[in-house]
């Protein structure tokens, strides 16, 4: 049973208002991406990050900049190149000339936001990737033996292409696990095509209003820490991430059949916390089966990877993920 | 380890618990409707080897008694909060009532989470949460298994229907004999008998009264029937010694020391000759007339009590003639009293003799009833088969007592037809059964009269008749077959399964017939 500490009734009331408004104004800016965006304010209210994949085009970039407007959260945006220096998106010290004389002074680089969009971070080398890493986990950076805060909350949205593979560094494994979701952007349809001509291309453009803050942000967390879960919601989680391992004879035939290799304990983590904030989304003050099959497939399908014979049959990481889910006794 | 679970929401949850409990309860019924048809449908199976009286009230009972366990069955079985909780929530409520089940911060979180559980959970369906699903499969497979059993009952033919129906109307006739015995019971009289004698004698036919009803099968009645004779025999054997120990000390009182010496011993043969001392001696003739008179004074009414009076009467008279028959008279009543017999005024016991030995040939008769009525093999078949029913129910009368069926008179010693013993109406013809064995047809064209009939659960056994002892209508004189009967019936009565008492019975009731 969880523990939870005291948080105001006004306050629980109140998340799902505060989150209505904060999707209403999004809404004003991007057409569509229901899901995309519900996940997204998820991973933000949690504390995650997110990984997009999608074709380019699909307003990634404009629904990251709404995001920041709506949050009124600084927003900077890191277009990620094979040329790309980790200072250059860390900061680094620079000699500036003072009255005392010449002296070192840190000049932040675009880490140092709130939101910060990692556009097509496959592109960029592993070393400029791994940079990232300390700030995503940590929401620190250390440069010249100094370790600087992050501002709170702190969001790491970044991007990849699924089609321009080539001169690309996948993400090790490392790295994607620090990802709360993988986000697939669909393709609009038609009626939402036509909704973002009558957006961006007439003059009835309309542009998003700040409606929260960080620290609304700050509090919707902990309120969202607070929602209890039952065991057997919490087992029903637990079980779906052992079922992703192969080298477990317990684990289901498609798992040992088709799976390279399966989902951390991170995992876990990050669907009871996606969870939670689902839950207060939908108006419950509990976590439910439902809740967590929401998460599950945003949350798992960068942790977990088919061998040689699942990709040779046609297989996805989603459509197992779907089979393990429906396998499991709830 | 099982969690600790919110009392409120443990309340909150009963209308769901009793609903699930109905809810398994009927699903419980439709498996148990295929268990009773299975059942039913194994009883008619075995109905088939086994003979099983009454199988539709059988089958009844069977069925309604597996579906009331089945439903108590589902009726009692535990249901847990846990479950209850899972079966709300899978009515839309999305764990809010699991959650809560085990919540108990006081938290505001936690308080707005159980209040939220309590208000879904009293808003909801519970009929429609909790349907009452009847399971169709097993209600399909019983209705298989009741259409190939019904369909077997009714045109598969079942062997042991006629025994049924032999077992029935044996039982019939047994339950007529058990009535003849009840009102036999109620005429009692106290008159010869004690108090305790009496109730031993109304108990002894109680009991087989109840024991003929009881019984199913031919051995059964004749067991009851044996059991009653025995403690027949030691009443009547009770009544005896008291009726000589009576003579004997009325002798001894009166002075007639041989007399009352030969009772005391039952020996006849000193019993004649002390009867004949009494009229040697002109002397002591008056003596011996005082003596006789006192003693039949003091002796129980009987042939006893009457010969000894009579004997004194003709000592005091002096007539020869009425003294000889007299003393033969005394010594007929001093034999019977040495050799045990009933004393004529024991009625109760001679009738009830007589009313056993009738049951006897009652039930010879019901046991072969079946055969008597339809077989043509028996019938007319040579052997024991029409001469028992032929010997049993003509010469019945001097043997054996009535015969209790009214059927043909049989054979006299003559050769003439006797009366017949029932009550059938003057124009009453003989019947296919009534056929009266004919010897003279013996070796002919129609095979019948070879062929050997069932009896029962013995076999018929062929006599061999010379040729011409009947005449051209078939009438055999009884004198001329009743030796070979006799030899018959000994050698099936030691075949059959018959217990002992009855195989006796059986020759001595034909020892009865030729003597």
């Amino acid at each position: 049973m969880p523990t939870t500490m005291a948080a105001g009734k006004e306050e629980i009331l109140s998340f799902q208002t505060t989150v209505e408004r904060i999707r209403d104004q999004i809404g004003r800016e991007i057409v569509g991406q229901k899901e995309v965006i519900d996940h997204l304010l998820m991973a933000l209210v949690t504390g995650g990050n997110v990984l997009l994949e999608g074709v380019p085009g699909l307003g990634k970039t404009r629904l990251v900049k709404s995001l920041s407007r709506v949050l009124n959260l600084p927003f900077s945006r890191i277009q990620f190149t094979p040329d790309l220096m980790p200072a250059d998106i860390t900061g680094t010290n620079i000699i500036v000339k003072t009255e005392e004389g010449n002296s070192f002074s840190f000049a932040p680089g675009p880490l140092f936001s709130s939101i910060v969009l990692a556009d097509e971070i496959n592109r960029a080398t592993p070393k400029a990737q791994s940079a990232l890493l300390e700030a995503m986990q940590e929401h620190s950076v250390t440069v010249g033996g100094v370790t600087r805060r992050l501002p709170e909350p702190y969001f790491v949205l970044a991007t990849q292409n699924p089609i321009e593979q080539e001169g690309t560094y996948p993400l090790p494994e490392a790295q994607l696990d620090r990802f709360l979701f993988k986000l697939l952007v669909p393709f609009p349809t038609l009626e939402e095509l036509g909704g973002i001509m009558d957006m961006t291309v007439t003059s009835a453009e309309t542009e998003a209003e700040a409606v929260a803050g960080g620290e609304d942000i700050l509090l919707l967390r902990s309120v969202a820490k607070q929602v209890p879960v039952a065991r057997a919601v919490q087992d029903f989680a637990l079980k779906l991430v052992l079922a992703t391992h192969p080298e477990i004879s317990e684990s289901p035939e498609q798992s040992r059949r088709y799976l390279r290799f399966g989902a951390s304990p991170r995992a876990g983590q990050a669907m009871m916390m996606a969870a939670r904030v689902r839950a207060l989304m939908e108006g419950r003050y509990n976590v439910s089966f439902e809740d967590i099959r929401a998460v599950a497939p945003a949350c798992l399908r960068h942790r977990v990877a088919l061998n040689f014979e699942g990709l040779a049959e046609g297989h996805t990481v989603d459509g197992l993920l779907l089979t393990l889910m429906d396998g499991l006794k709830t | 380890m099982r969690e600790k679970t919110h009392p409120d929401i443990q309340k909150a949850l009963r209308p769901v618990r009793r609903r699930m409990r109905v809810s398994h309860a009927v699903r419980c019924v439709c498996f148990g409707v295929l268990i009773a048809c299975l059942c039913c449908a194994a009883l008619a199976a075995v109905s088939y080897f086994l003979p099983i009286p009454r199988l539709p009230l059988w089958m009844g009972a069977a069925g309604l008694a597996l579906l009331a366990l089945a439903f108590i069955a589902g009726l009692l079985k535990p249901i847990s909060y846990e479950r209850a909780a899972r079966q709300a929530d899978a009515g839309g409520l999305m764990e809010r009532v699991l959650t809560a089940l085990t919540l108990f911060d006081d938290t505001p979180m936690a308080l707005l989470e159980r209040e939220d559980a309590m208000r879904h959970l009293s808003a909801l369906p519970v009929k429609t949460a909790v349907p009452l699903k009847i399971s169709a499969r097993p209600l399909l497979a019983a209705a298989a298994v009741s259409l190939l059993a019904a369909g077997a009952l009714l045109f598969v033919p079942n062997p042991q229907n006629g025994v049924l129906a032999k077992r029935e109307a044996f039982q019939k006739v047994m339950a007529e004999q058990a009535k003849t015995v009840e009102e036999e019971a109620d005429k009692l009289e106290e008159s010869s008998l004690t108090r305790e004698e009496l109730n031993k004698l109304r108990k002894l036919m109680g009991d087989l009264a109840r024991d003929l009803r009881k019984a199913a099968e031919p051995q059964e009645t004749y067991l009851a029937m044996d059991k009653a004779q025995r403690e027949l025999d030691d009443l009547k054997k009770q009544a005896s010694d008291k009726v000589k120990a009576q003579a004997a000390q009325a002798f001894s009182q009166s002075g007639l020391k041989d007399l009352s010496d030969a009772l005391s011993k039952s020996d006849a043969e000193a019993a004649s000759k002390a009867v004949s001392q009494l009229a040697k001696s002109q002397t002591q003739a008056q003596s011996n007339s005082s003596a006789l008179q006192s003693a039949a004074d003091a002796l129980p009414e009987g042939a006893l009590k009457d010969a000894a009076a009579q004997t004194a009467k003709a000592l005091t008279a002096g007539n020869a003639q009425n003294l000889n028959a007299a003393l033969s008279a005394l010594n007929t009543a001093m034999a019977g009293a040495c050799s045990g017999q009933v004393p004529g005024n024991a009625a109760n016991l001679s009738n009830i003799s007589s009313l056993l030995a009738r049951l006897r040939s009652g039930t010879l008769s019901a046991s072969q009833g079946s055969g008597q009525s339809s077989g043509a093999g028996q019938n007319s078949g040579s052997g024991q088969g029409g001469g028992i029913v032929k010997g049993q129910q003509g010469g019945a009368g001097a043997g054996a007592g009535k015969g209790s069926t009214n059927q043909d008179g049989g054979i006299s010693q003559a050769g003439t037809s006797t009366q017949k013993e029932g009550t059938n109406p003057p124009g009453y013809k003989l019947g296919q059964y009534e056929t009266i064995y004919d010897p003279t047809r013996l070796g002919g064209a129609d095979d019948n009269h070879q062929t050997t009939g069932t009896l029962g659960e013995g076999e018929s056994q062929q006599v061999q008749m010379g040729p011409g002892l009947g005449d051209i209508s078939g009438q055999v004189p009884y004198h001329e077959v009743i030796f070979d009967y006799q030899l018959a019936a000994s050698k099936a009565a030691q075949q059959e399964a018959l217990p002992e008492g009855m195989q006796l019975w059986v020759d001595g009731y034909f020892q009865a017939l030729v003597d």
